[in-house]
């Protein structure tokens, strides 16, 4: 990657970082769109396993900042999420973006997942509806977007691994 | 050289590390997760929770914006319908009533009581010598006698109302009897204030409930307006006339308008257009 092209990823993806902390909260639909999962994976395209691992660590510990009552359900999801993004960039499927929507939309309900389970507070029909519903819902609208994301940034990521 | 995709084993103690910690943070106790993630908030996350703080708030703004503008819609209408603003509308409907049946002959003008000490029997009128006012005009309300204008301006004029010692009025019932001098009772500590009609013939007996109005005597106030009702008699041993007690028909406090008859229209007399309840 070139100088500028790392400056033009690091801008997106700081991008996306601020669109999870205003747009998300202003739109405040029960479908959200998760910024974060989508900045995650393709930063997860560029590095290595371990430091995506970090990387997810991070942004996971900072969304729990600003929910204390999950505090590490969501630091511990997107850690996995980063570290599948980048395990499977290298092992098998390379900068695929079908596969990273796949990553998506697994990440965004994962991180629901661990939320929703960590918080208790939704119980019984609601706490199907969440998941059955609504989390489905929004990893299918931020894998959609996210596909269009990862489409842009594939030209610039690194390929899989040769044996 | 290890690539940029290759896993070290690096890599796989800083996943372990991470989860491992993830693991610990969401075991510890809710006060210390607390404030493990108000460390957090107030570090690193401090801009992205302001972002995310403003965010809320203007989606709370906008969804609520609806519901604001009913709220400030209904509190109009409710100040709207203050019962003050409503007593003040009803007298300049009675007002307009009177000026539509008087038709001529009258000045119209607000009126400002004196809130000073001293000045509680007075109102000054937003009236002079320019719109025709002249001193001893009677000044009247839709409900009855208000009073008496006592000085004169080019552009204001002060008028002595009820309960001013001054302020006499000549007096009969509504069907003629019973004539007499209508002025303020005198202060007797009572938080009820009472007009006195005095010099009523023995002969003459007045029924609670009657109404009491000008009679014409003296030339000042024309014969027929108001003044109040008879709520009892006040009784005095060795006495050859009788004294009543009215209640007044007009509380000047709570006036801001009134119309001040010129002297053609009370010469002409204004009899019939305060028609008997």
């Amino acid at each position: 990657m070139t100088i500028p092209s790392r400056l033009t990823f690091a801008l997106g993806i700081a991008c996306l970082l601020l669109l999870q902390h205003t747009v998300r909260p202003l739109l405040g639909w029960r479908i959200e769109m998760d910024w974060q999962v989508i900045a995650l994976v393709l930063m997860a395209w560029r590095v290595r396993p371990g430091l995506a691992a970090l990387i997810g660590f991070g942004l996971g510990v900072i969304m729990d900042a600003l929910v204390p009552a999950t505090f590490g359900a969501g630091a511990l999801a997107l850690t996995l999420v980063g570290y599948a993004a980048a395990r499977f960039r290298t092992g098998f499927f390379g900068a695929s973006v079908a596969v990273g929507t796949v990553i998506v939309a697994l990440g965004k309900y994962l991180v629901d997942v661990a939320v929703v389970v960590a918080e208790g507070r939704l119980r019984g029909v609601g706490l199907a509806a969440q998941l059955g519903l609504w989390s489905p819902l929004s990893a299918a609208l931020t894998a959609l977007v996210g596909a269009g994301l990862l489409g842009l940034a594939r030209t610039e990521a690194p390929g899989p691994r040769r044996r | 050289m290890r690539g940029a995709g290759e896993e070290t084993r690096t890599d796989r103690l800083l996943v372990w590390a991470c989860v491992l910690v993830s693991i610990v943070l969401l075991t510890l106790s809710p006060a210390r997760q607390e404030r493990a993630a108000s460390a957090v908030r107030e570090t690193v996350v401090a801009p992205l929770a302001a972002w995310q703080v403003r965010a809320r708030l203007v989606q709370r703004a906008v969804t609520s914006y609806d519901s604001l503008i009913r709220l400030a819609d209904s509190t109009i209408r409710q100040a709207q319908a203050l019962p003050a603003i409503e007593a003040e509308n009803a007298q300049l409907r009675a007002l307009l009533g009177l000026g539509a049946a008087l038709q001529w002959g009258f000045v119209p003008a607000e009126a400002v009581p004196g809130r000073a000490m001293g000045d509680a029997h007075t109102v000054i009128l937003s009236g002079g010598t320019r719109r025709g006012i002249a001193a001893l005009s009677p000044v009247v309300a839709a409900s009855g006698v208000v009073g008496l204008i006592a000085a004169v301006e080019e552009t204001t004029s002060l008028a002595i109302v009820w309960p001013h010692p001054d302020l006499r009025v000549s007096a009969t019932g509504r069907d003629g009897v019973g004539f007499g001098i209508v002025s303020a009772r005198p202060e007797d500590g009572s938080d009820v204030f009472l007009l006195e009609l005095r010099g009523v013939p023995f002969r003459d007996s007045l029924a609670v409930g009657t109404e009491i109005v000008s009679s014409g005597a003296g030339g000042v106030f024309p014969r027929g307006i108001p003044i109040g009702r008879v709520v009892g008699e006040v009784v005095q041993g060795g006495a050859w006339s009788r004294t009543y007690l009215v209640q007044p028909a007009v509380r000047p406090a709570d006036l801001s308008a009134v119309m001040v008859l010129t002297a053609p229209r009370v010469a002409a007399g204004v009899d019939s257009l305060w028609p008997a309840p």
